[in-house]
């Protein structure tokens, strides 16, 4: 079949628990989406047959699951590409790499997703298309007290420099605010231009060791001018 | 839906980005794109202590922009194709010893030219030279009387007077000579200059510059600056009156859309940096003012007084940072200041991203003022 055909469907188990489920097809493919007060329960697809199409709709499967449709729609794609890609690797394109320009596969599925959530829409209108929607930092680390948080900071640039083949203490935690910035300062030994892409790369360890969307910050730097008033 | 603002012979609300939609086009197909446009500074340093200047937030490693570094950094402008430069960004560029040669410099090389400025140093002889070289010269003036001005900008009385006289003489040259030059005034409002509001709009009726312009005063994500966004709908009925005072010749302007924002964005991902990115009068290349602090190391990308701007643009690490901030690793909500000066870029590409609006159809339409700098 082409085109997209869209459908509502309350099954007695899930309009049991609040759930509906919204169907999507493009040429034989089926994307299905649960949703329970305007956010992802549960997402699947079928018809996909070809090996390569089929990882791509997992993947968009596996991030959709717990995201609120608006944010489907607008960076399901986005989060497919990242997790997809190993940083250690080169993008798929030179400049800015877009869910569209990274993989043709992924326009299919981004495609029934906009469906799903614009059929959403037609039948709640009042329904917001604001997006805030932020990843949420987990409990186990907001349980943590500041010190606790700064001595896991502290193991996990350890190792860090371990790795860069870096002296301990050329990179130390000296600060956490509101929970998710870390700041971090730098012995002398480490050069002017080194660390910016440090700091990025600490960042990089620091949530995919920690699972949490921490953000990495320098110490800041007063204004110099004399006349200004700060 | 187009995304495009109104048409008008001068947008000063708004953005130019769905004119360069080769550019565009470039973008998605994940090419590495030159900026279109440039914003910078010559210098950090200023003669002026503006009680809103978010520069105070900006404080990096100082270097200093000689004449062999800018002269470098114009030609790689050209050479990569940006389209504009505008001094403005975090220092006063005209107090540069570079400062008239890099405006003459530039658009000698074919780069349209632009200027933000105080107006205190740009007496005539420096006025008669610089003038032919600009596309637009923009007065930063927040009060229109003297005891005013001298609070919010922060210097005596009579520097207003010296001010208002560069004024009256940029708009004499102009008309002496005939020049596409466009002049304008920039009122940057905090809710607490009400009181200045009229005053400098009837100021700009008699100083004649092409237009008045008045924008929202932008904050960094802690609120530093501590601004009111929500003080300013109390300012509607004042700032709908001094647009009134606009006549044939002088056009004044309030950026609504900014103002009616109240500091939020409406999207997460930064699109419009690789369009146009800002330097810092220190020299540093990163991709928005607003993270030219130490602080934001982690997005700063080189230094044009170390470096050549064309292998700082060709290189891995100005892609890195772009695509930091284009991804989810990122979230212009909550990480970055209020309204920047990519925003409506920002705005425009990522309802275009979302499928939200089409790129338009320009056929035989009249490109409007000042295209470069978008």
């Amino acid at each position: 079949m082409n085109g997209v055909v869209d459908s509502i469907d309350r099954s007695a188990d899930a309009a049991a628990a609040g759930e509906e489920r919204w169907e999507s097809e493009d040429n034989g493919r089926r994307l299905t989406l649960g949703l329970r007060k305007g956010k992802i329960v549960s997402a699947a697809h079928e018809g996909v047959e070809d090996p390569a199409e089929r990882e791509v709709f997992d993947a968009f499967c596996r991030v959709l699951e717990g995201l609120p449709i608006q944010e489907a729609a607008d960076h399901a794609g986005h989060h497919v590409a990242a997790g997809l890609r190993d940083p250690g690797q080169a993008r798929s394109v030179p400049g800015i790499m877009t869910p569209w320009n990274a993989d043709p596969l992924n326009h299919r599925p981004m495609r029934l997703i906009r469906r799903i959530r614009a059929d959403y829409a037609a039948r709640r209108p009042t329904a917001s298309v604001e997006n805030f929607w932020n990843p949420t930092i987990s409990k186990d680390w907001l349980r943590l007290a500041e010190a606790e948080q700064l001595a896991r900071v502290d193991r996990i640039l350890g190792d860090f420099q371990a790795e860069r083949g870096l002296a301990p203490g050329n990179l130390v935690a000296v600060g956490i605010e509101n929970n998710i910035r870390v700041l971090v300062a730098f012995s002398e030994d480490v050069g002017y231009e080194q660390k910016p892409a440090l700091l990025m790369d600490v960042e990089r360890k620091l949530r995919a060791t920690t699972g949490d969307r921490l953000e990495v910050f320098a110490e800041e730097m007063a204004d110099e001018n004399r006349l200004r008033r700060l | 839906m187009t995304g495009m603002t109104d048409h008008t012979e001068l947008i000063l609300d708004g953005t130019k980005i769905a004119w360069h939609q080769e550019r565009i086009r470039a973008w998605e197909r994940g090419e590495r794109i030159a900026p279109i446009t440039i914003d910078m500074a010559l210098t950090r340093a200023c003669n002026f202590a503006c009680h809103f200047c978010y520069a105070m937030l900006q404080e990096n490693d100082r270097k200093v922009i000689n004449k062999q570094v800018i002269f470098d950094f114009l030609e790689d402008c050209a050479d990569i194709g940006v389209k504009g430069v505008s001094f403005v960004s975090d220092g006063e560029s005209t107090i540069s010893p570079v400062f008239v040669d890099a405006c003459v410099r530039g658009h000698e090389l074919g780069l349209s030219m632009a200027v933000g400025t105080n107006g205190f140093v740009l007496n005539r002889r420096k006025l008669e030279e610089v003038l032919p070289a600009l596309t637009y010269i923009r007065i930063n003036i927040s009060a229109g009387e003297r005891d005013r001005y001298a609070e919010i900008m922060g210097v005596k009385e009579h520097w207003f007077d010296r001010v208002c006289q560069n004024i009256r003489d940029m708009a004499e040259i102009k008309k002496r000579d005939n020049l596409p030059v466009t002049i304008g005034l920039q009122m940057v409002l905090m809710p607490e200059y009400e009181d200045q509001i009229l005053p400098l709009a009837e100021l700009g009726k008699e100083l004649r510059p092409d237009y008045l312009v008045i924008k929202h005063c932008s904050d960094n994500e802690d609120g530093d600056l501590g601004v009111d966004y929500g003080a300013y709908k109390g300012l509607y009925d004042k700032l709908h009156q001094a647009e009134a005072l606009s006549d044939e010749g002088y056009q004044v302007t309030v950026k609504w859309s900014k103002i009616e924002a109240e500091g939020r964005r409406s999207y997460q991902r930064c699109y419009g940096a690789p369009f146009m990115i800002q330097l810092s009068g220190s020299g540093l290349v990163a991709p928005c003012g607003m993270l030219f602090n130490e602080r934001y190391k982690k997005f700063h990308i080189g230094n044009i007084c170390d470096q050549r701007f064309k292998d700082i643009w060709e290189s891995d690490r100005y892609w890195d940072v772009m695509n930091y901030i284009a991804s989810p690793d990122f979230n212009a909500q909550s990480m970055c200041g209020s309204l920047c000066l990519q925003h409506k870029v920002n705005e425009f590409l990522d309802g275009y991203q979302k499928g939200q609006l089409d790129l338009p159809k320009l056929n035989g339409q009249e490109p409007p003022q000042h295209i470069d700098f978008v």
